[in-house]
């Protein structure tokens, strides 16, 4: 059953929209990640279900209960923002309490929560500080104390670590993620970092100019695509496109030649086959299976380490790119002429609107 | 001479004779026995001007009115100014006109704003009395008891827009993402005008209390143009009796002494006034 629930739900600035009608159901304990370039809506829709920007058509439900024209105190709701939005003048105890003394708890029990959460997120120490005196991985530990200590049905979280460095980043990703373990409690996570999404969410919503492209689990994403967009947007190295007309029901025309595909295609379709740089591997001599061959040119190899991104070129001018591991790059010298071949059952099919 | 200090040359010789040899005169001043009416019989007497002043009751009735003055009009202008502020910035229609009208006290001459009130507060002329009365209301505005409140509440007209200037402009420059904050947890109005708008406000608040509370020490132009000081000297304000010991009696030494008091008096508030607000800045 559906804990938060939204129907329809648009946005218009002016004659702007944003949002052009979303329907979504988040489950309860879920963690689920809005994700999408920017401008895409989701920090909107993040903010609409907070209730910090009005709804222009459509409801809200949380625990079953229309919020959609409730004032942001009256939803049960805690948000944790980009700029961490703390509260200059006061003390980080006092940042962490200000919601329960907005509820009127006496003293005596807010100190005891504060020094809870304090102690969960590793801030006993700081209490007394204000946060002009933290760092930004501390101020958004605080952010994230001020959230939790209400003990909110839905967390809310916009984009809460793109002002932090790479490796902070990851160190607070592990803790929000430990956080949510322990507390279960129904979160919405706004990103544009594809990483954090995978890594994060339970599901990922991803979304386009104020629409949802796909909706699933990272698994679904990744590896089943909706849509040309979250194909394109999700993985890094970007999935690599192939432009080509259909040519029977599983032969498709392309600059590489024709190609066998999985898919069901209708003669002189214009579609474009994706496949991702993990799938394009060297050709093993003596191979004869359904996986095409092609021979490319290697432009340029880019070594991360382990594996390397090697871009290729073929003779019609496509360009591939390929992550090989570090085993096979002696293959791969730039100028020189490799056989790759693309694994069939990789290859996604996009038509062409 | 370095191409630098001819530059500033100019500057500083236009400042030494409108400012420094004037400052260091009146200091010279306060220790002689200076009357424009016996010039010949200038001579030292050490501190004498400045008991003589210390002990004046005169000085002492002034150094009180200007101090009620000071306190009276510089918090009401405080809390009008800060309460128009909040309003004018929830403001959505008519923002820029409401904000020229409100700022236009600011722009009259002071000795022009006492002559006006002058007449609008006069019992027998004044509009205002004229209506007061038809309500059934009769209000002796310059009378002994009421005087020196009339002439502050002339200094709120003139200067709150001051005041509501500062607080706009503080209150616009703060960040945004606190109040979404307070929204979400939970905060109503007082809560977060209290706790989050005041404490972030401190420092604008501090500087427009020390603009004003400077000016309101230097208050001339009204005593000037309605009540003389009177009636009787109750509305004898510092800056009116250094004007009178000095060019109605004459007495340029006692009226320097009576200056530099003043400086002392204002030097010390202020002084203690920036500690203050460093003491909170440094709590931070």
């Amino acid at each position: 059953m559906s804990y938060v629930r939204l129907e329809k739900l648009r946005k218009s600035f002016g004659s702007l929209d944003i949002l052009h009608g979303i329907d979504l159901e988040i489950a309860r304990s879920e963690f689920l990640v809005l994700l999408g370039p920017s401008g895409c809506g989701k920090s909107t829709s993040l903010r609409m279900l907070a209730g910090l920007e009005t709804v222009s058509s459509g409801r809200i439900f949380i625990d079953g209960r229309d919020v959609t024209g409730l004032e942001p105190r009256e939803r049960d709701i805690a948000m944790v923002f980009q700029n961490y939005a703390l509260y200059p003048t006061m003390t980080v105890g006092q940042n962490i309490g200000f919601g329960l003394k907005a509820k009127k708890m006496p003293a005596d029990q807010i100190k005891k929560k504060v020094d809870e959460a304090a102690k969960l997120l590793n801030l006993s120490h700081l209490l007394d500080r204000k946060p002009g005196a933290l760092s930004g991985g501390q101020q958004q530990r605080v952010a994230i104390g001020r959230a939790i200590v209400r003990q909110p049905k839905v967390f809310l979280f916009d984009e809460p670590l793109s002002n932090l460095d790479a490796k902070l980043r990851v160190e607070m990703r592990a803790e929000i993620l430990r956080l949510h373990n322990e507390l279960q409690a129904t979160t919405i996570y706004v990103t544009h970092d594809q990483e954090e999404a995978m890594t994060m969410a339970d599901r990922i919503v991803v979304m386009k100019d104020g629409l949802i492209e796909q909706v699933g689990t990272p698994e679904d994403i990744y590896f089943r695509p909706a849509t040309r967009m979250v194909a394109g947007f999700i993985g890094s190295p970007a999935m690599n496109f192939i432009a080509g007309t259909g040519a029977g029901p599983c032969r498709i025309d392309s600059a590489l030649g024709a190609l066998k595909v999985d898919a069901a295609v209708r003669e002189g379709q214009a579609v474009e086959i994706g496949i991702r740089p993990d799938n394009v591997t060297l050709a093993q001599s003596g191979y004869d299976g359904d996986n095409p061959v092609v021979p490319m040119t290697v432009k340029l190899v880019e070594l991360l380490g382990p594996r390397a991104i090697v871009s290729l070129e073929h003779a019609s001018g496509q360009a591939i790119t390929a992550v090989v591991p570090y085993a096979d790059i002696s293959s791969f010298r730039t100028g020189s002429q490799v056989d790759i071949m693309l694994a069939v059952e990789a290859m996604h099919v996009f038509p062409v609107s | 001479m370095q191409l630098k200090y001819k530059f500033i040359l100019p500057l500083a010789l236009l400042l030494s004779a409108v400012m420094l040899y004037p400052l260091a005169f009146s200091g010279w001043l306060a220790f002689h026995e200076y009357r424009l009416t016996r010039l010949d019989d200038v001579h030292f007497v050490g501190f004498e001007n400045f008991v003589l002043i210390a002990t004046d009751p005169s000085f002492l009735n002034a150094m009180g009115n200007t101090l009620i003055f000071v306190l009276g009009a510089v918090s009401l202008e405080l809390v009008i100014g800060l309460s128009l502020a909040l309003l004018l910035q929830k403001l959505n229609i008519l923002r820029n006109f409401s904000r020229s009208i409100l700022l236009a006290p600011m722009f009259v001459t002071p000795i022009a704003v006492g002559l006006m009130f002058r007449f609008l507060l006069n019992a027998e002329l004044g509009v205002i009395p004229h209506y007061l009365s038809k309500i059934g209301i009769t209000v002796d505005w310059f009378g002994p008891d009421l005087a020196l409140f009339s002439l502050i509440l002339i200094d709120v007209w003139q200067w709150t827009p001051f005041m509501l200037l500062m607080f706009l402009a503080g209150l616009e420059a703060l960040p945004k993402t606190p109040y979404e904050a307070a929204r979400v947890d939970g905060a109503g109005p007082w809560l977060t005008f209290s706790r989050i708008t005041l404490p972030m406000l401190r420092s604008v608040i501090v500087v427009a209390l020390i603009i004003r509370a400077l000016d309101a020490f230097k208050v001339f132009e009204y005593v000037f143009a309605i009540t003389r000081g009177g009636p009787g000297n109750s509305t004898e304000t510092i800056m009116y009796y250094i004007y009178q010991t000095g060019f109605r009696f004459f007495r340029m030494g006692e009226a320097a002494a009576a200056a530099i008091m003043l400086i002392t008096v204002i030097l010390v508030l202020v002084v203690l006034l920036v500690k203050f607000s460093q003491a909170e800045e440094a709590r931070k």
